[in-house]
């Protein structure tokens, strides 16, 4: 299984922090939440900024990128503070 | 005069004398008021430097153009002296009522010197002046001397324990905001001042109120609107960046040993929102409304900022939020800065970790925290040494280097071997380790924006463009928060989209432009109300010929004159520097890019700002921005 975790406005919104899923590429996990959670639309994913194991991914290969058993995909939203 | 009411009195706590301080319309216009006019009043009235504990040492309170007016976020007012921690200029910015109440006794702003004989507290109408005796007040809570103050309906500021028993770094509280950095509290006590009451019915004129109030309501709908300002900030408060900054490695962690938290997510935007949030409460005329109400100690209280959350939680391993809310509750109580009280703290576990300083204190024990904070407030025991700041007591441990300060200010909550330019930026900051007055560039390198935080590219020029532009936003009396709807909102909504990506790949290369505009204002002869409706708003006031390019000149002015202030004071440029472990130490040992590469950027920073290789404004930029100094 891998973890897939929501922080920020879309956590807030969708009130969902964190869930465990099959893994598989990003294009599946995603498909799947959106499946699972009708609140949450592909496009907001897609506009997310992702990070896989702390790692920040972006470009359309991050699609492709396969995620395995252990593995944590994040979604963040843009922040400021001071 | 428009805008302004004119007066600025001058209180000499020592002669009681009560005077009006003259300043001319020119100096009005340019350093605008807040911060920088207080600089230029520093600056004119010492001949050379002056100590923080000194009855020479004066208390610039300064109000702003904006402030009163009812554009958003201006109820704010600025609190400037020498500071006890660092030795140098310190101004300090707050919300609450104190600032807007002050206008309406007629007053711009209040001048205070000397050292009162006895316990005092300052009383301001509209129609005089008078110090009183504070006996009543003194030792008392802020929220109780508040209270005891009595007359609800106007402004007031006091300083708790903290301040009455010197600690370096304590705060001036108004309502429950804090004037937070420096230790302007602790020269209200060494003044034998507790605070200040004002109020009245003084109402400024306005050169166009009609066009003002339709900026007001523009403005007004593009924070509302704006994804930071209008949507971020309400649900999450400024909070809802501890998950971003754990995640771009930028949260201070074990006395920024790290920068990231593996229980982020225990004191995290998120969770304060879910089992702590009340409601969200900000400062008069704010549309934002970032501040939380959560409850501590069986009362509902002002809940921490991201700061407090890192410095007090994740620096210290500690993942109790209801211990951090509580920890910043009583900071305010009694009157200090939570972070420069997370960063000692911080300080002293490391030292202690390291066998240099038996103090009993460990990372990821917390129990023992609330009542550190009362015996540093009133100098007990181990509270007496953590009063005294990182600067000093890593002096007297022989822990230079596991000191987080520059120039003797604490750096806030963003660790920078993630950030170079906020690195850069805590090293020139006129207060020292401030992320705002350093130019706040994380919000590009990672927060709002994803611009490379591991490049060196540009930074020097953004820092100063942003260092600039927001000296001048406070110095125009707005809530420098209101710059976060500066930026644009298409690279946030997508930030995979391939325009984004190449953008923010571009903006590094762009720095000679932003150098060139930064140097050459006067092609910035417009205002671009959508991008930033503060010069506007200002030349609607006062009917200045204020646009986008004075406005940051005005900020360039001011944070040189800031400058000038402390090399005064005795600052050399080899203070522009950083703790040793962010220069030198990397923050992850597979990233070479993970320190500050300060070094390379320092330099380009002085030859863009118009400065020797030394660090000092030379007489030619000073002239280009009209300030006036006998020698240099």
């Amino acid at each position: 299984m891998i973890t897939v975790s929501f922080f920020g406005v879309m956590s807030v919104n969708s009130k969902i922090r964190k869930i465990e899923m099959k893994e598989g590429t990003v294009r599946d996990v995603l498909a799947e939440i959106t499946s699972l959670y009708p609140d949450i639309t592909e496009k907001q994913l897609k506009h997310s900024m992702m990070v896989i194991n702390k790692k920040h991914v972006s470009g359309r290969k991050r699609l492709s990128i396969h995620l395995a058993a252990g593995d944590e995909l994040v979604f963040l939203t843009p922040s400021s503070g001071g | 005069m428009d805008g302004y009411t004119g007066r600025i009195a001058r209180i000499d706590l020592s002669t009681r004398v009560i005077e009006d301080y003259p300043v001319s319309s020119r100096d009005y216009e340019k350093y605008l008021g807040g911060k920088s006019l207080a600089a230029k009043i520093i600056y004119d009235s010492f001949a050379g430097k002056v100590e923080a504990y000194s009855e020479e040492n004066m208390i610039v309170v300064m109000t702003s153009v904006l402030t009163g007016s009812a554009s958003p976020c201006s109820s704010r007012f600025n609190i400037s002296t020498i500071s006890p921690l660092t030795g140098l200029l310190i101004s300090s910015n707050c919300g609450g009522n104190f600032g807007l109440n002050l206008k309406r006794a007629g007053l711009d702003g209040v001048i205070i010197s000397g050292r009162s004989k006895e316990k005092v507290y300052i009383d301001i109408t509209d129609t005089g002046i008078s110090i009183k005796n504070a006996d009543h007040l003194w030792g008392l809570m802020t929220s109780e001397a508040q209270e005891k103050m009595g007359e609800p309906k106007r402004g007031k500021l006091v300083i708790g324990p903290a301040g009455e028993n010197k600690v370096r770094y304590a705060a001036v509280i108004s309502e429950e905001r804090a004037a937070g950095r420096g230790g302007v509290g602790a020269v209200f006590g060494d003044k034998n001042l507790k605070g200040m009451i004002a109020g009245g019915s003084f109402k400024m004129t306005m050169h166009d109120e009609v066009r003002f109030k339709k900026n007001n309501k523009e403005w007004i709908g593009l924070l509302t609107k704006h994804m930071l300002t209008g949507i971020q900030l309400p649900l999450l408060g400024t909070a809802g960046l501890l998950s971003m900054m754990h995640y771009q490695n930028l949260l201070a962690t074990k006395n920024y040993s790290s920068g990231s938290y593996a229980d982020f997510e225990k004191i995290n935007g998120e969770t304060l929102r879910e089992k702590h949030l009340i409601k969200n409460k900000g400062c008069v005329t704010c549309p934002i409304q970032c501040g939380r109400v959560v409850t501590a100690f069986g009362k509902t209280v002002k809940g921490p900022e991201v700061e407090t959350l890192g410095l007090l939680g994740s620096n210290l391993l500690n993942n109790d939020l209801q211990n951090i809310i509580n920890l910043n509750h009583l900071c305010d109580e009694y009157g200090m800065d939570t972070i420069t009280f997370g960063s000692t703290v911080g300080l002293a576990m490391e030292l202690s970790e390291k066998h240099m300083w038996d103090n009993g204190l460990h990372f990821g024990e917390h129990a023992q925290l609330e009542d550190l904070v009362r015996k540093i407030a009133q100098r007990e025991g181990i509270g007496s040494e953590l009063a005294e700041g990182t600067k000093i007591i890593s002096e007297k441990y022989d822990g230079r280097d596991f000191a987080m300060h520059a120039k003797g200010l604490e750096l806030a909550a963003y660790e920078p071997r993630a950030a170079q330019g906020m690195g850069l930026g805590y090293a020139t900051s006129n207060r020292g380790g401030c992320h705002l007055n350093g130019g706040y560039l994380v919000v590009l390198e990672g927060l709002g924006l994803n611009v490379s935080g591991k490049t060196t590219h540009g930074k020097a020029a953004f820092t100063i463009f942003f260092q600039d532009l927001m000296e001048a936003v406070s110095a125009g009396g707005t809530c420098l928060f209101t710059t976060y709807a500066m930026l644009p909102e298409i690279l946030m909504k997508n930030p995979n989209h391939i325009i984004t990506r190449i953008t923010y790949k571009i903006m590094p290369n762009i720095g000679g432009v932003v150098a060139f505009l930064h140097n050459h204002t006067w092609l910035m002869r417009f205002n671009l109300k959508s991008v930033l409706p503060h010069p506007y708003a200002i030349r609607m006031v006062t009917g200045q010929n204020m646009n986008m390019g004075r406005f940051v000149a005005a900020g360039e002015r001011g944070y040189n004159l800031e400058r000038m202030i402390n090399l005064r004071q005795g600052l050399k440029c080899s203070a522009d520097t950083l703790p040793k472990r962010m220069t030198s130490e990397l923050q992850r040992l597979d990233d070479p890019d993970s320190k500050v590469k300060l070094d390379k950027m320092l330099k380009k920073y002085y030859r863009i700002r118009g400065w020797s290789k030394e660090g000092v404004p030379t007489q030619r930029r000073l002239k280009k921005l009209g300030i006036e100094v006998e020698n240099i």
